[in-house]
C-alpha cells in the first residue's frame, strides 16, 4: 500500500470516529443513528476507505460500542460492507451493503444480545444506516465530488 | 464542549501491565462466557468476575459512573422493554400490565450482559494506552500475513488514526465554532446541519494526510518490515495464566448454557 494510501486511510478512520465520538448521543445502541456511518459510500471516490472505515469503526467500538462483540462483528461487517461498495462503486447498488449488512448482522446479534424480536432488531438497525447513508451519505459525496477533496 | 476519544488513566496496577494481546483475548473470552449465558442470574454470576479486576485496576467507582452514564437510559429501556412483553407467570402488575417471572429474568439477562459487556471493554481501554492496544491487535493479527491480509499497513493506519483522532477533535471544535459564529445551529441534530462541520473537517483532514504522506516518504518509509519498536511486548506467565482463567470462564458458561439446554 502506498504511504499515501496508507495516511489518507488513516484520516478516514479517524473522521468515523471523530464523527462518532462528537454524535454520540445518537451514535449506540438498538435504536440508533450512527452518523459515522455516513461514511461507508467513501469507498465509492478512495479505494483505501475500506481498510479506513474498518480501522474507524474497530477504534469507535473500542471505546464505546457494545464490548466484544461489536469490535469483532461490527468491524467486520463494516469492512465487507465498505468492499461491497468499493465493488460496486459504478452504480446505485453501492449505496445498499451498509445497509443491507448491517441491518442483517447487526440486527441479528442484537437480537440475540438484548433478546428482542429479530426482525425488529434488523429493520431498525437498517433505517437508522438508511437515514445515516442516504441523508448524509449522499449529500456528502456529491459535495465532495464537485469540490474534488483529496 | 470538550470531546475526547479516550479513557487511558495511566497507572501501574497488575491489570496495566498485562500484556494487551492478553488483555484483547481475555476480553473476547469474558465477552463469550457472558453471551453463552443462558438465564441472568449466570450472566451476573460471570460479569461479577469483572468487579474484582475494576478495582484492582485503581479504577475510581465516579469514573466508572462517567463512562457508563451515558448507557443508563438505553439499559433501562432494555430491561422495561422485555419485563412488559414476555409472557409467563405473573408475579405482579404494573397498572394493567402483567410482570412475569420470565420477564424479570429476560430483563436481567439483556441488563447483565450489555452493563458488563460494555464494562469490560472500559477496563481494557482505561487500562491499555490506545498505542500498546494497537501493537496487540498487529501482533495478534500478524498470522493473516500469510492469507494476504496487510497487517502491518493495517496496524499503521491505526496507529496513525489513533494519533489524528484528537487532533481532528480539536479542529472539528474549532469548525463548529466557527461555523456557529456565521450563524450555523448544531442543535437538534438535523442531518443537514452537519454537512456544514464534516465538509470543512474532510477537506482539513486530507490535506493532513497530504502532509503526513509526505513526511513518510521524505524520512524513506519502507513498509513495516524490519521495523523496531520502543516497546516490545512479553507474554509472561501471569499472562498465560490471565488467559486460561478467561478461558475457563467460557468453558464453564458455554457448559452450563448446554447442561441447561436453552
Amino acid at each position: 500500500m502506498l504511504t499515501a494510501k496508507i495516511a489518507r486511510g488513516a484520516v478516514i478512520a479517524a473522521l468515523y470516529a471523530v464523527v462518532t465520538i462528537i454524535l454520540k448521543p445518537i451514535s449506540f445502541g438498538y435504536l440508533q443513528v450512527r452518523v459515522a456511518e455516513a461514511l461507508t459510500l467513501l469507498p465509492i471516490l478512495y479505494p483505501e476507505a475500506v481498510p479506513g472505515l474498518f480501522v474507524g469503526c474497530l477504534i469507535s467500538n473500542f471505546y464505546g460500542g457494545l464490548g466484544p462483540i461489536d469490535i469483532i462483528l461490527g468491524s467486520l461487517t463494516t469492512l465487507a460492507a465498505a468492499w461491497l461498495t468499493y465493488v460496486w462503486r459504478r452504480s446505485w447498488v453501492a449505496y445498499l451493503p451498509p445497509i443491507l449488512l448491517n441491518g442483517v448482522i447487526v440486527g441479528a446479534y442484537l437480537a440475540y444480545l438484548l433478546h428482542v424480536h429479530i426482525l425488529l432488531a434488523m429493520v431498525s438497525v437498517a433505517a437508522g444506516e438508511a437515514i445515516a447513508v442516504l441523508a448524509l451519505g449522499i449529500p456528502l459525496l456529491k459535495q465532495m465530488k464537485k469540490m474534488n477533496v483529496g | 464542549m470538550a470531546f475526547e476519544l479516550g479513557q487511558y488513566v495511566p497507572g501501574n496496577s497488575a491489570i496495566h501491565r498485562l500484556d494487551p494481546r492478553a488483555k484483547l483475548l481475555g476480553l473476547f473470552l469474558y465477552g463469550l462466557a457472558l453471551l453463552a449465558a443462558p438465564t441472568g442470574g449466570a450472566a451476573i454470576l460471570a460479569g461479577s468476575v469483572a468487579l474484582p479486576l475494576v478495582l484492582a485496576a485503581g479504577l475510581s467507582p465516579s469514573f466508572i459512573w462517567r463512562q457508563l452514564r451515558p448507557l443508563v437510559i438505553f439499559l433501562a429501556l432494555i430491561f422495561f422493554l422485555q419485563l412488559v412483553t414476555t409472557p409467563g407467570t405473573i408475579l405482579m402488575h404494573l397498572g394493567p400490565v402483567p410482570l412475569t417471572r420470565e420477564g424479570f429474568n429476560l430483563g436481567f439477562l439483556a441488563l447483565a450482559r450489555v452493563f458488563f459487556l460494555v464494562l469490560a471493554a472500559v477496563l481494557l481501554t482505561a487500562t491499555t494506552d490506545p498505542l500498546a492496544l494497537a501493537d496487540g491487535l498487529e501482533r495478534l493479527l500478524a498470522p493473516g500475513q500469510r492469507v494476504g491480509l496487510p497487517s502491518q499497513e493495517l496496524a499503521l493506519m491505526l496507529t496513525l488514526a489513533l494519533r489524528f483522532v484528537p487532533t481532528l477533535l480539536e479542529e472539528a471544535e474549532r469548525i463548529m465554532r466557527a461555523q456557529i459564529a456565521r450563524g450555523a445551529s448544531f442543535r437538534g441534530l438535523q442531518v443537514r446541519n452537519l454537512l456544514p462541520l464534516v465538509i470543512p473537517l474532510f477537506v482539513s483532514a486530507f490535506r493532513r494526510a497530504e502532509g503526513l504522506a509526505e513526511a513518510m516518504e521524505a524520512r524513506a518509509y519502507q513498509g513495516g518490515k524490519g521495523r523496531t519498536r520502543m516497546r516490545e511486548l512479553n507474554f509472561t506467565a501471569t499472562d498465560f495464566l490471565f488467559l486460561l482463567l478467561a478461558g475457563a470462564l467460557a468453558a464453564g458458561s458455554l457448559y452450563y448454557r448446554l447442561k441447561s439446554g436453552n
